[in-house]
Parts: C-alpha cells; structure tokens; sequence
C-alpha cells in the first residue's frame, strides 16, 4: 500500500479491481463504509459478482485477465480529453522527458526483443541524455519525442470499443467508470491478487501506477495505489526477501555477474550500496569488514539466467536436482497450481521437512488418494511449529505498519516458536561446518548469530532496527545510516523502529490522530521512518504548499525552515526546501526522483563516485516499459490488439513440456479463476480445522450462470466435473445469477469460478481447485496465472 | 434500567459472517451437524435456518432484476426481542419474560422444549433442540451487557453494520443514517423494529423493503395465539369447570336415588323409567 | 330358547372392552399431563410424571395408545365399528324422544324412555362428541407435536383448536364417566363395559328396540 487502511476513508473514490475486499481483506470495509458514508463511489471490476459487489455503487464484470485493455481505455480517454491533472503531471512525473529516437512498439512488441531468448534489450527504453548523465525535458508535454507522447500514441489503440470487445464489459460502463474516476477525485485503487496473478502481473499494476498519476491521486489522502497483503505477515516477509531475488529491505540479490560489492552497486547504484553494507555488518558482524567487501563474498550468488522461483523448487525436485526441501508455514499441496507436478516432484525428494502446526497436505503428500505410499521414499520430518497466538512477535499490515503482538499462552505439546526453531537448528548446522575452510561455508561460520534465549524476538527487532557501532546505540533514523561499515541495520526500511531504545511497534495510542486524516503517528509504527503515505510530497504545489486546501497532509513551513505537516513528509531531507534540488523529488525511491508514465531504464549519476558509479538505477519490468495488453496463456480468444503475439513474449512455458499442457479454447471452452474466500484462509490447514469455519463454508464448490448451466443441464447443487488439460476435480455446482456469460469480440464466452482452500486433509476435505490451475508465472516475479485458465465441464 | 437495542445496518453488512462466528464462541455452541451432511442452501448461505445451535445466521438474497443488474442482498437474522412477544405470550411454562432492559430472557429451567414459541415467532427465531429439550435463541449477549460489554457479535463487527446501545440512541443512529441513505439515492431506505410489535430492541436499517430481506412487512402476533390465549383457554377451562361442576351435582343429587331400571312385563312401547 | 328375566344381552366383545380401558387410562394421562403443561399453576403435577420433560414424553406415548388404541380396536372388530357407524348414522325419531329426555335423566327425574336399538340417542350423540373430539385431538396435537410437517398457518391454528378441544372432550367424558360409572341407574352399563353383557331389565329398559332383536335372533320368547 502506497497508503495505508485508515486512509481508505478519506477517499472520494474506490476502484476496487481484482479483489474481493470484503471477503479477503474484509477490514477494509470498515474504512470503505466509512468513505461511503460521507457519499465515496464504490466501484468493483471483477469476473463475478461477490460480497465486494454488493457494495459498489458501479458493478463491472471483466473477463479474467483482460484488465490492461480495461485500464487503457480509461487512460486513453483521459489523455485523448485531457481529463488529467496538468499542474500534478508536469511537476510529478517524467511526462515531458524525452525518449531516445529508437524506441518503439511494433505489432505487440517493443523495441529490442530477442526471440531466442524471450528477452528484451532494454537500451533503447532510456532518455536522451545531457551530457551530466541527467534526462533532457522537453518544453512541452506535446513534443512528439517525450514520454507523455509516447504514452498517449501507445493507449491510442484502447478505444472504449476495442476495450469492450476484449474485456467483455460494455462501452458505456467504461465510459461511466472512468467519467466517476475523473470527477471523484482522490479516488483510491484497492487491489489483490486478482491483478498480480497473471503472466502479466506486474504490467497490470503499473496500469494502476499511470491511472493514478494523471489524476493527481498519488502521495495524496485518499489516493494512492493500495496493495492489500495478506493477513498472516506477508507484507513482513516480502519486506524481508521472501522473494528469491531480493535481500532484506528490496535490494536486489547478488547474481553471478556481480561477484564483488563494486559489480552489485554499478546496477543498482551507491544509494542502496549503503543499505546493503548495513545489512553485511549486522549479518557478519566484525567479521564484515571494508577490505572483505563487507563479506559480499560469502552470500552464494544466484545465476542472472535462472530463476529461483517457487515453481522452480518443484520442478527441479522433478528433474531429480533438488534432495532436500525445508517448508516453513506453507502448504504448497494445496496452493500452489498444476498441483500434479508439485505432488510428483515431492515424491522425487530424499528429504522433507515441514514445519507447521497442523500436519496438512504438503506434510502427508503421500498420503494423496490413490498413491501408493510405498512407492515413494521420501523421508518425511515434521516440526511442530507453535500458532501464532503462541508466540509474540511483530506483524507488519498492508499499510506497512509494524505492530507487536503479544502472546500468553504456551504452545501446545512440544511446538516451538519457529524462531526457536530456525536459532536451534542453525546452532547445530554451524557445530557441523566447524573448522571448515571451505569458501562455501564462510557465510554460516562468519555469520554474527547469538541471541539471548530471553527476549528473542525483540533482540531481533534491535538487530533489524541496527546500531551505531561505535557508540553502541540503536539507530533513530535511515538517514543515521553509514556508508563505511560504522552502522549496522538488518533491514534499512525498519531503522528506526527501536529509536532511542524504545520498542516503538509498542505503541497503542489510537487518540493522537493530527488533521483527522486517520495517520495515528503513535500507534505501532511505519515503515519507513513512520510515514504512512508514501510520496506526500506529491500533494504539494512546487512551492511545497498542498494542492487540496481542505485535506493538507504535508507541507514546507518557510518560518520553521523546514517540512512538516501530519505525517512525516516524504523528503530526502526535512531541511531542503523547495528551492533544493532535494525539495523537488516527490518520487525520491526512483533515480529520476519523479514518477514514470513510461518505465524508462535510468541509473542516475552519482557525482560523489570516483568511479563513476550510479547513485540510483530505476526500476524497469523486463517485459515492457508500458503495460501492453496480451492474453492469458490459455485465452478463449485471439488477441484482437496484435494476433502474432498474443501472449506476454516475455513469458517462457511450457518449461517442463511433459507436465505443462496448455489447453486450447476447442477443447476447453470455458474460462476458469479462482480465489480464496473470507471463510477460509489460503490452503485452509488452519481454517479447515476450525469446525465453525467449516460449517460456514463446506466444500468446494464451482460457480456458474444460469445460461451455462441450463446449456449443460446442470442443476443448482449437482455434482459437476471440472477438468483442464492438467487435472480434473468432480465438485459441487453452485449455480448463480452472480455469473454471467460475457460478450468478448463477439463471442459469448463463460466463466465460471472455483474457491482453491480444499485438499484431503484436515476437518473438511474437497477437491483442490489447484489441480486444474496452470503455473505460467509472470515474467518479472513468477507469480502464477491462477486467475484465468481454461476447462472443460459436465454434469458428473 | 433505561431500554437497549441492537441496531443492525445492513446497508454496511458485507456477510463475512464473523457475527455467526463470535455468536458460537461467545454462547460455546457446537457446529450444527457434520457439515457435510447439511444441506446445501443454494447459495453461500452457511445454515437453510437459524439452529438450535445457532442463535444467528447472515440470510443471503440473490436477485437479478429486469436490467440485468444482480442483487445480493445480506441479512443478520436473530431474535428481535420484541416488545409485544409472541413467544411470551404463549410460553405456558413463563420461560420467556421480557426485561427491564429490553431483553427477551429465557429461563433454562423453565424451558420444557414444548416448541409453541419456535411456532408463534413471526420471525421463526426459537429453535427447539430435541435433545437438551430447551428452546434457545439470541440472548443479546445479556451476560455481557450486564458487564458493560458489548453483545459479541458487535463487538466483532468489522464494517459497523452492528452497534449496541441505548434504544433511543440507536434509533436517533437509525434515523440519522436512513435520512443519509435517502440523500445519497437509496429512495427504499427505512426503519425497522422502531413500532413493529410494539417496538423491538433489535433494530434494522434496511435499503429495501422489509420483504426483500425475508422479513414480514407487517409483523404481528399471530391471531391464533391471541385466540388461543385470551379465548381458547379461559373458554375452555369455563368449559371444563362446568361440566365438572355439573356432573358433581348430578352425582350429589342423585346419589341416594334408587334409578336401577325395573323388569316391565308389557309388550314394547315407551317404558317408563325414573 | 327359553326367555328369562336373568338372560344376559352380549354387548361388547373382548377388543371393545380393552380398547375401551386402554383408552380411557391413556385419557387420564393425558389429562393431567396435558393439564401441568396447560396451566403453569398446575406445574406441581409434573412432578407426578417425573418433571415436565417426562411428562411431555409421557403425552405423546399416551397420545399414540390414545390415538392408535381405538384404531386397532377397528382392525380387530371391523363388524362392530361398521354397526357402530350404521347406528350412528340412521336416526329415527325415539332417538331424538331419548335426548329430550336426557338431562331428567342425568338429574334423576323421571322420565320417559322411547323404545331404544343398540345405541341409544343419547349414547349416539357421544359416539359423535367422542368421535370427533377425538379425532380433533389427535390430528391438531399430533401437528403440534411435528409442526415441521404441515404449513405454518394450519399449524398456528391447532393451538387454539387444541386447547379449546381438550376441555370440551373432558366435558364429553366426564359425562359419559358419570353416567356410565357412578348414576345410580348404571349399575348394568357399567356391567356390560366390564363384563361385556347387560341384564334384561337394563336392556329393555334403555334399548328396547335392541333387545327385542336379541330376544328374536336367539329365540328367546317369552312363554
């Protein structure tokens, strides 16, 4: 969340797409009520009619996995009518930078694809620069070389017409929905997983970002671009590299092309360098030094061509690569897709160990109806992993807050905290590295783990938040943060969270709230530095006064000489005033210090470097540098937009032919998306042992139209078979007006929906929806495409 | 003690169903039945009916009218804790008794399971379990309101569809919000339970008309209990004692009396008897 | 056959008899369990049947002994049941003299009887008021007992038709009860209940008509 939960009620707006808010992050409602009771729009494009629905104002039922089509219209018809907010484009964005001359976008691809690789050399997505290595701006926003001209010829194509024809919602209500966005402003962009699992994940939110850009909604109350996390901590452990590719903190994991400190910081530049040799120093201690690179050497490099992905694990475990997998708090068994293959390559494995507080599917794998048990010879371990009530410890929101949950009770029988767990089991794994020499085994032996067995938690949260050491005390700031190796910090988004020795997720004052806006500065605390809304430097003019006079947020105070407001302003100094360079850089987390429209590939110069390193390279997805429409990978229908390339090129499957089968629209006629549901959790190992749950929710079930089931003759409650090109389930059918076939370039197409929480263990067991669910995953983040597929069904 | 009521907005209801959820826990009901062997509602309503075991449920409504447009409509079903109570009236065991507070009450121990509650409800609320033999249903939380708590399924209420106070703030709260609604478009806003049988102590904001919730428009005691209760008994205990007198007299008066018919040695016709 | 003053005039067969008896304990149950449910002050009583909860139980057993007893009874003497519903449904001006006559009856005054048959009239209007106070009793508590089953606003209504039958049968069977059991002058029904037989001079006297018939069919003549 660019913004946080309680923001939500200062909006004007909602565009709630691709979540179901009120049954998966059913909290949010509270603060969208409250929105709506002061007159918000509510607006929910979603393929079917849900809980969320039901509280919109605008209801838009959208084919699975068509929202760029959606999006762009929108865009387009907001730039082709100049709907958008001029004085927040010019000053916030890169809408008057000027492109490089051979840059292009050509029949579904852009500039420097590479078919053999499925990859895109992405020089010519940069800026014409000066020559200090900075961007050079046009004088206006409609130079035909600049970036807001390049956007605008791009989103030409995505009339209301062609959007209709793609996403299958009618022209009108494009118009409509895209008319309230303009006139309801801030309106704010509520999303889940709905948007992100797509082999066209990331682009799909960048649609978001470039919506919400020419409204002005960013870095603004009841704006922004919000992410809803789920529950159990996951904002927590994206932030601390749950993701293969990044180190604690979003840094970007050492490739095998980096294999020194100096390599990793010319991609991504001095500013973050910092960051990671704080996080060297808290991991290696005095052992991490300026003459060993801080220790950069010891963290095993990943090859910059492979991907490491989740999906990777079980199909190299497939090819018989991979012995031993270690499971923490997850249960792949049910929620991974194509579950087949995960079933087949856990069968492959010498060793599993699970750790969790129920023994669920992934944990009794062999336990799978008709599998022979004595077949496979996997050695199964399980670690009995204390709930979450019975450990205490912090959670980190969607809106980025930390909070201290504390805990009572003694877990049950012999489970452990999995932090006792994970301290136990690297003491006994260092025993056995002792004495080694091997360069290999540095990282473990040289690593600076002692924790007190009292306290635990919290001396990991003082080890995150960092010291300075030479003085010993705890961080207060990012900006405390040095360079040379003087501070250490196990994640700089959190320095600060323990300033002055205070526990600061501690805090429970809900009555404090300055400007009304809901910030509530001292309840818990905010990553970073307990800004709650990311980018507030945006809703100031250039003179840092707020555009909206009624709703200020931050502000520059010419008398004090400094920023401040009701949240802490988001400045690379408080000091610099509007007159600095440092005053004008709303967008200060990207090189330029201002937002894309287009994603150009920057690294901004760092004058302080001796070698010329960058001080900051901007983020680019590797798959395009402007959201571009394609087609789930198993799509109903051609790509009306460019037939040569209907799909994300980027996108590299079947990766393993044999157990990959794409369907075709023939075979499989019906389009199928799945989601979890507010009884149940996820895999539901938690949530399907809780009898009330269960009786809530009991099975799964598979909804669908009246239409489609009176064409197949099916009756509301029967039995139905559901089967794709890689699995099939026999399920319930719960037949419902909240369906509806769509009309999609002039095609009636079905779609029908599958809750994925069931498996065969457990208090309440159903078929697995993840058996039909295809795992093409997004090219930048291997996310999978669960939300669109194709299946066949019949009565059962 | 001044008069509470539960005020259930179910223009703010979003059915995630942590209301059942809390009921269960607070009140320590089981599950209904093995899930699997309950029958499926048709929709993703959890229960066909309120249980035994279950004081609440969230009553789903799913519409499609001649726009095309879909309804889902939700609706937190419970005890009303009705001002004039059926369920009082015909409790022949005085189980039911209605409170200072505005509560409903139930006495356990009174309760003989005898149904005629469940039956006379206008809103079907009281389950009989026939296996404890005891009528249950909503006891708005009685226990907890006594300890300055909240009723549970408020407390857990996440989008404010639920709130729980004084009965003239609540109605002030639901007249307030009515009046927005109506401003904002939603021309069907109303109240109800304000007079519905004489007042009740939960009270709705509906966006609709009562119907489209599965609520009676005009709610009433049902004639027959009114006959039942104020005729049918009096009526039929007059009955009963008369005819208890009277046979009593004839016995007294006829007692001594020699009545055994006598031998008439004549041929047919009438016979004279005593 | 020679006619006698002590000739017995067969009247019930054994079925009748211990339907008659199964069915009247099970009324009495019913009546004072029904009556600790019917009025709260009269709770006390069910402490007879064991608490309320038992004696709910022991209603509706004695609801079905009440309720299927006579129904066997029909199934074990259909000949009878048949007569019965003959007799009831052929009425003849005596019968109508006789229920004139009846409250002298029941008050001992004297009176006139017209020639009776099998049932008299007063004995056929009961056959009725038992019948259907019966009948209503049964099919309304056997609704309130399954409410499930039946429409709400059908079932709504067997309340007050229950409660309301309930004392207009006890009426029925407090007369019949004293008539049958403790009027001075019915010493001889009481015999032919128990026994299953009447005397000559009951039998002439309250069914004339009858006992004409029996006389002739088992050729009894007087000499």
């Amino acid at each position: 969340m660019t913004n946080h939960w309680v923001d939500l009620k200062n909006a004007k707006a909602f565009l709630i797409e691709g979540s179901n808010a009120a049954e998966n992050h059913a909290m949010a409602m509270r603060w969208v009520m409250r929105a709506k009771e002061k007159g918000a729009v509510v607006i929910h494009v979603d393929p079917r009619f849900t809980r969320t629905s039901s509280t919109a104002d605008i209801f838009a039922q959208i084919r699975p996995g068509t929202d760029i089509a959606f999006l762009g219209a929108i865009i387009n018809y907001i730039l082709q009518n100049k709907l958008y907010d001029e004085p927040y484009v010019k000053l916030n964005t890169n809408a008057a930078y000027l492109m490089r001359s051979d840059f292009g976008f050509h029949e579904g691809l852009f500039s420097g694809f590479n078919e053999k690789t499925f990859s895109y050399d992405t020089t010519s997505w940069g800026y014409e620069l000066g020559p200090d290595g900075k961007p050079l701006k046009a004088e206006s926003m409609e130079d035909p070389r600049c970036v807001f001209t390049k956007l605008k010829e791009h989103y030409s194509r995505y009339t209301f017409k062609v959007s209709a024809d793609i996403t299958g919602i009618p022209e009108a209500k494009i118009k409509q929905i895209a008319d309230v966005l303009v006139k309801n402003r801030p309106a704010t962009v509520m999303y889940a997983l709905g948007m992100t699992q797509h082999t066209v994940g990331v682009q799909n939110i960048r649609g978001f970002g470039i919506l919400q850009m020419l409204l002005g909604n960013m870095g603004k109350p009841g704006g922004g671009v919000n992410a809803m996390r789920g529950e159990p901590n996951v904002q927590g452990s994206t932030d601390f590299a749950l993701l293969f590719n990044y180190l604690p903190g979003y840094l970007s994991y050492p490739k095998h092309t980096q294999p020194d400190l100096t390599t990793w910081t010319k991609s991504s530049g001095t500013f973050r360098a910092k960051f990671l040799v704080n996080l060297l120093k808290s991991w290696f201690g005095e052992n991490a030094t300026p003459e060993n690179d801080f220790g950069y050497g010891w963290l095993p490099k990943i090859n910059a061509k492979e991907n490491y992905s989740i999906f990777r694990i079980f199909e190299t475990a497939f090819e018989g690569k991979m012995k031993m997998l270690h499971v923490v708090g997850q249960n792949p068994m049910v929620t991974q897709p194509n579950l087949n293959l995960v079933h087949e390559g856990l069968t492959k494995l010498d060793m599993l160990v699970v750790q969790d507080i129920f023994l669920h599917e992934t944990a009794c794998f062999w336990e799978k109806p008709g599998v022979d048990p004595k077949q496979i010879q996997t050695e199964v371990i399980v670690l009995p992993a204390a709930s979450f009530l019975e450990r205490e410890g912090t959670k980190i929101n969607s809106g980025r807050l930390v909070q201290w949950q504390y805990s009572k009770i003694k877990p049950v029988g012999q489970a452990k905290a999995d932090l006792e767990i994970i301290d136990t089991l690297f003491n006994k794994i260092r025993d056995l590295y002792k004495g080694s020499t091997a360069e290999r085994d540095q990282a473990i032996l040289k690593a600076n783990w002692q924790y007190p067995q009292e306290n635990m938690v919290e001396a990991v949260l003082k080890e995150i938040n960092g010291y300075n050491l030479n003085t010993g005390e705890l961080n207060k700031s990012i900006g405390g943060l040095q360079p040379d190796g003087s501070t250490s910090c196990g994640n700089w988004v959190y320095a600060g969270v323990f300033a002055n020795g205070e526990n600061l997720s501690k805090r429970k004052d809900n009555k404090t709230d300055p400007g009304g806006l809901g910030t509530y500065p001292k309840f818990g605390w905010c990553w970073p530095g307990n800004i709650h809304i990311l980018y507030n430097r945006a809703s100031c003019d250039a003179n840092g006064q707020p555009f909206d006079k009624d709703m200020p947020l931050v502000w520059w105070d010419e008398a004090q000489g400094k920023w401040t407001g009701y949240d802490v302003p988001d400045v690379p100094s408080a000091t610099d005033g509007p007159n600095t360079p440092n005053g004008q850089k709303p967008y200060r987390m990207a090189g330029e210090g201002i937002s894309r429209f287009v994603a150009c590939t920057y690294k901004d110069p760092d004058p302080a470097s001796p070698i010329g390193l960058p001080r900051d390279s901007s983020s680019t997805p590797g798959d395009g540098p402007i959201p571009e429409f394609y087609e789930p990978v198993e799509s109903p229908t051609p790509n009306v937009l460019h037939p040569k390339v209907p799909v994300n090129p980027c996108l590299k499957y079947p990766r393993l032919k044999s157990q990959q089968p794409i369907g075709t629209s023939e075979e499989f006629p019906y389009v199928l998306s799945s989601s979890s549901m507010a009884e149940h959790w996820c895999a539901g190992s938690v949530t399907r042992n809780i009898p009330w749950l269960n009786e809530l929710v009991k099975e799964t079930t598979c909804e669908l139209s009246p239409q489609l089931a009176q064409k197949l003759g099916i009756a509301n409650g029967d039995m139905v078979k559901v089967w794709s090109a890689r699995g099939e389930v026999v399920v319930r059918a719960m037949v419902t007006n909240r369906m509806q076939p769509l009309t999609v370039n002039g095609k009636t197409v079905d779609i029908v929906w599958m809750p994925y929480n069931w498996s065969f263990k457990g208090l309440s067991q159903a078929a697995s929806t993840n058996l039909l669910t295809i795992d093409a995953g997004d090219p930048n983040t291997w996310i999978q495409e669960t939300k669109a597929c194709l299946v066949n069904l019949k009565k059962a | 003690m001044a008069q509470v009521a539960k005020l259930i907005d179910v223009t703010k209801c979003t059915a995630c169903r942590g209301c059942q959820v809390a009921c269960k826990q607070w009140n320590e009901l089981p599950v209904e039945a093995p899930p699997k062997e309950m029958a499926f509602t048709g929709t993703l309503q959890s229960h066909p009916d309120l249980a035994p075991n279950t004081f609440t449920i969230i009553q789903f409504f799913e519409e499609k009218d001649d726009t095309n447009t879909v309804k889902y409509r939700f609706r937190k079903t419970g005890c009303m804790h009705c001002t004039d109570a059926a369920c009082i009236l015909v409790c022949e065991k005085k189980a039911l008794t209605k409170l200072e507070n505005g509560i409903v009450y139930r006495d356990k121990d009174k309760c003989i399971g005898c149904g005629y509650c469940a039956q006379n409800c206008p809103f079907q609320v009281p389950k009989v379990n026939p296996k404890t033999e005891k009528a249950t249903k909503c006891t708005l939380c009685g226990d907890r309101i006594a300890n300055k708590m909240k009723p549970a399924c408020v407390t857990t209420c996440i989008t404010g569809a639920l709130d729980f106070g004084p009965r003239d703030e609540m109605l002030k709260k639901a007249k307030k919000r009515v009046e927005t609604l109506q401003k904002q478009g939603v021309a069907n806003a109303n109240i109800y339970g304000e007079k519905e049988l004489g007042g009740t102590n939960v009270i709705y904001v509906l966006a609709d008309k009562p119907e489209a919730y599965g609520l009676p428009a005009d709610p009433q005691i049902p004639l027959t209990a009114t006959l039942w209760q104020q005729y049918g008994k009096p009526i039929g205990a007059a009955v009963f004692c008369a005819s208890f007198a009277t046979t009593l007299f004839a016995f007294f008066l006829n007692r001594k009396k020699d009545l055994a018919p006598k031998l008439h040695h004549h041929e047919g016709g009438k016979s004279h008897g005593v | 056959m020679a006619y006698s003053d002590n000739d017995r005039f067969p009247r019930f067969g054994k079925a009748a008899r211990v339907v008659h008896f199964t069915h009247l304990i099970s009324f009495f149950v019913l009546f004072f369990t029904g009556m600790s449910l019917y009025f709260n002050f009269l709770s006390p009583l069910n402490l007879l049947f064991g608490g309320a909860s038992s004696a709910k139980l022991i209603h509706r057993i004695a609801a079905c002994i009440f309720f299927f007893g006579p129904i066997l009874g029909i199934c074990l003497n259909p000949k009878g049941f048949f007569l019965v519903i003959r007799e009831i449904t052929h009425w003849r001006k005596e019968d109508f003299q006789f229920i004139v006559t009846f409250l002298h009856k029941f008050f001992g005054q004297p009176h006139e009887v017209a020639p009776q048959g099998y049932l008299n009239g007063g004995q056929k209007l009961n056959v009725y008021l038992l019948g259907f106070g019966f009948l209503g009793l049964s099919i309304t508590g056997f609704v309130l007992w399954f409410p499930q089953y039946v429409p709400i606003s059908f079932a709504l209504w067997c309340y007050p038709l229950h409660s309301l039958l309930a004392p207009c049968l006890t009426a029925a069977v407090l007369g019949h009860g004293y008539l049958g059991s403790f009027h001075p002058g019915s010493g001889a029904s009481w015999e032919a209940i128990w026994g299953g037989t009447l005397s000559r001079a009951f039998a002439e006297h309250h069914h004339a008509r009858w006992a004409q018939e029996v006389d002739s069919q088992l050729g009894r003549t007087r000499r």
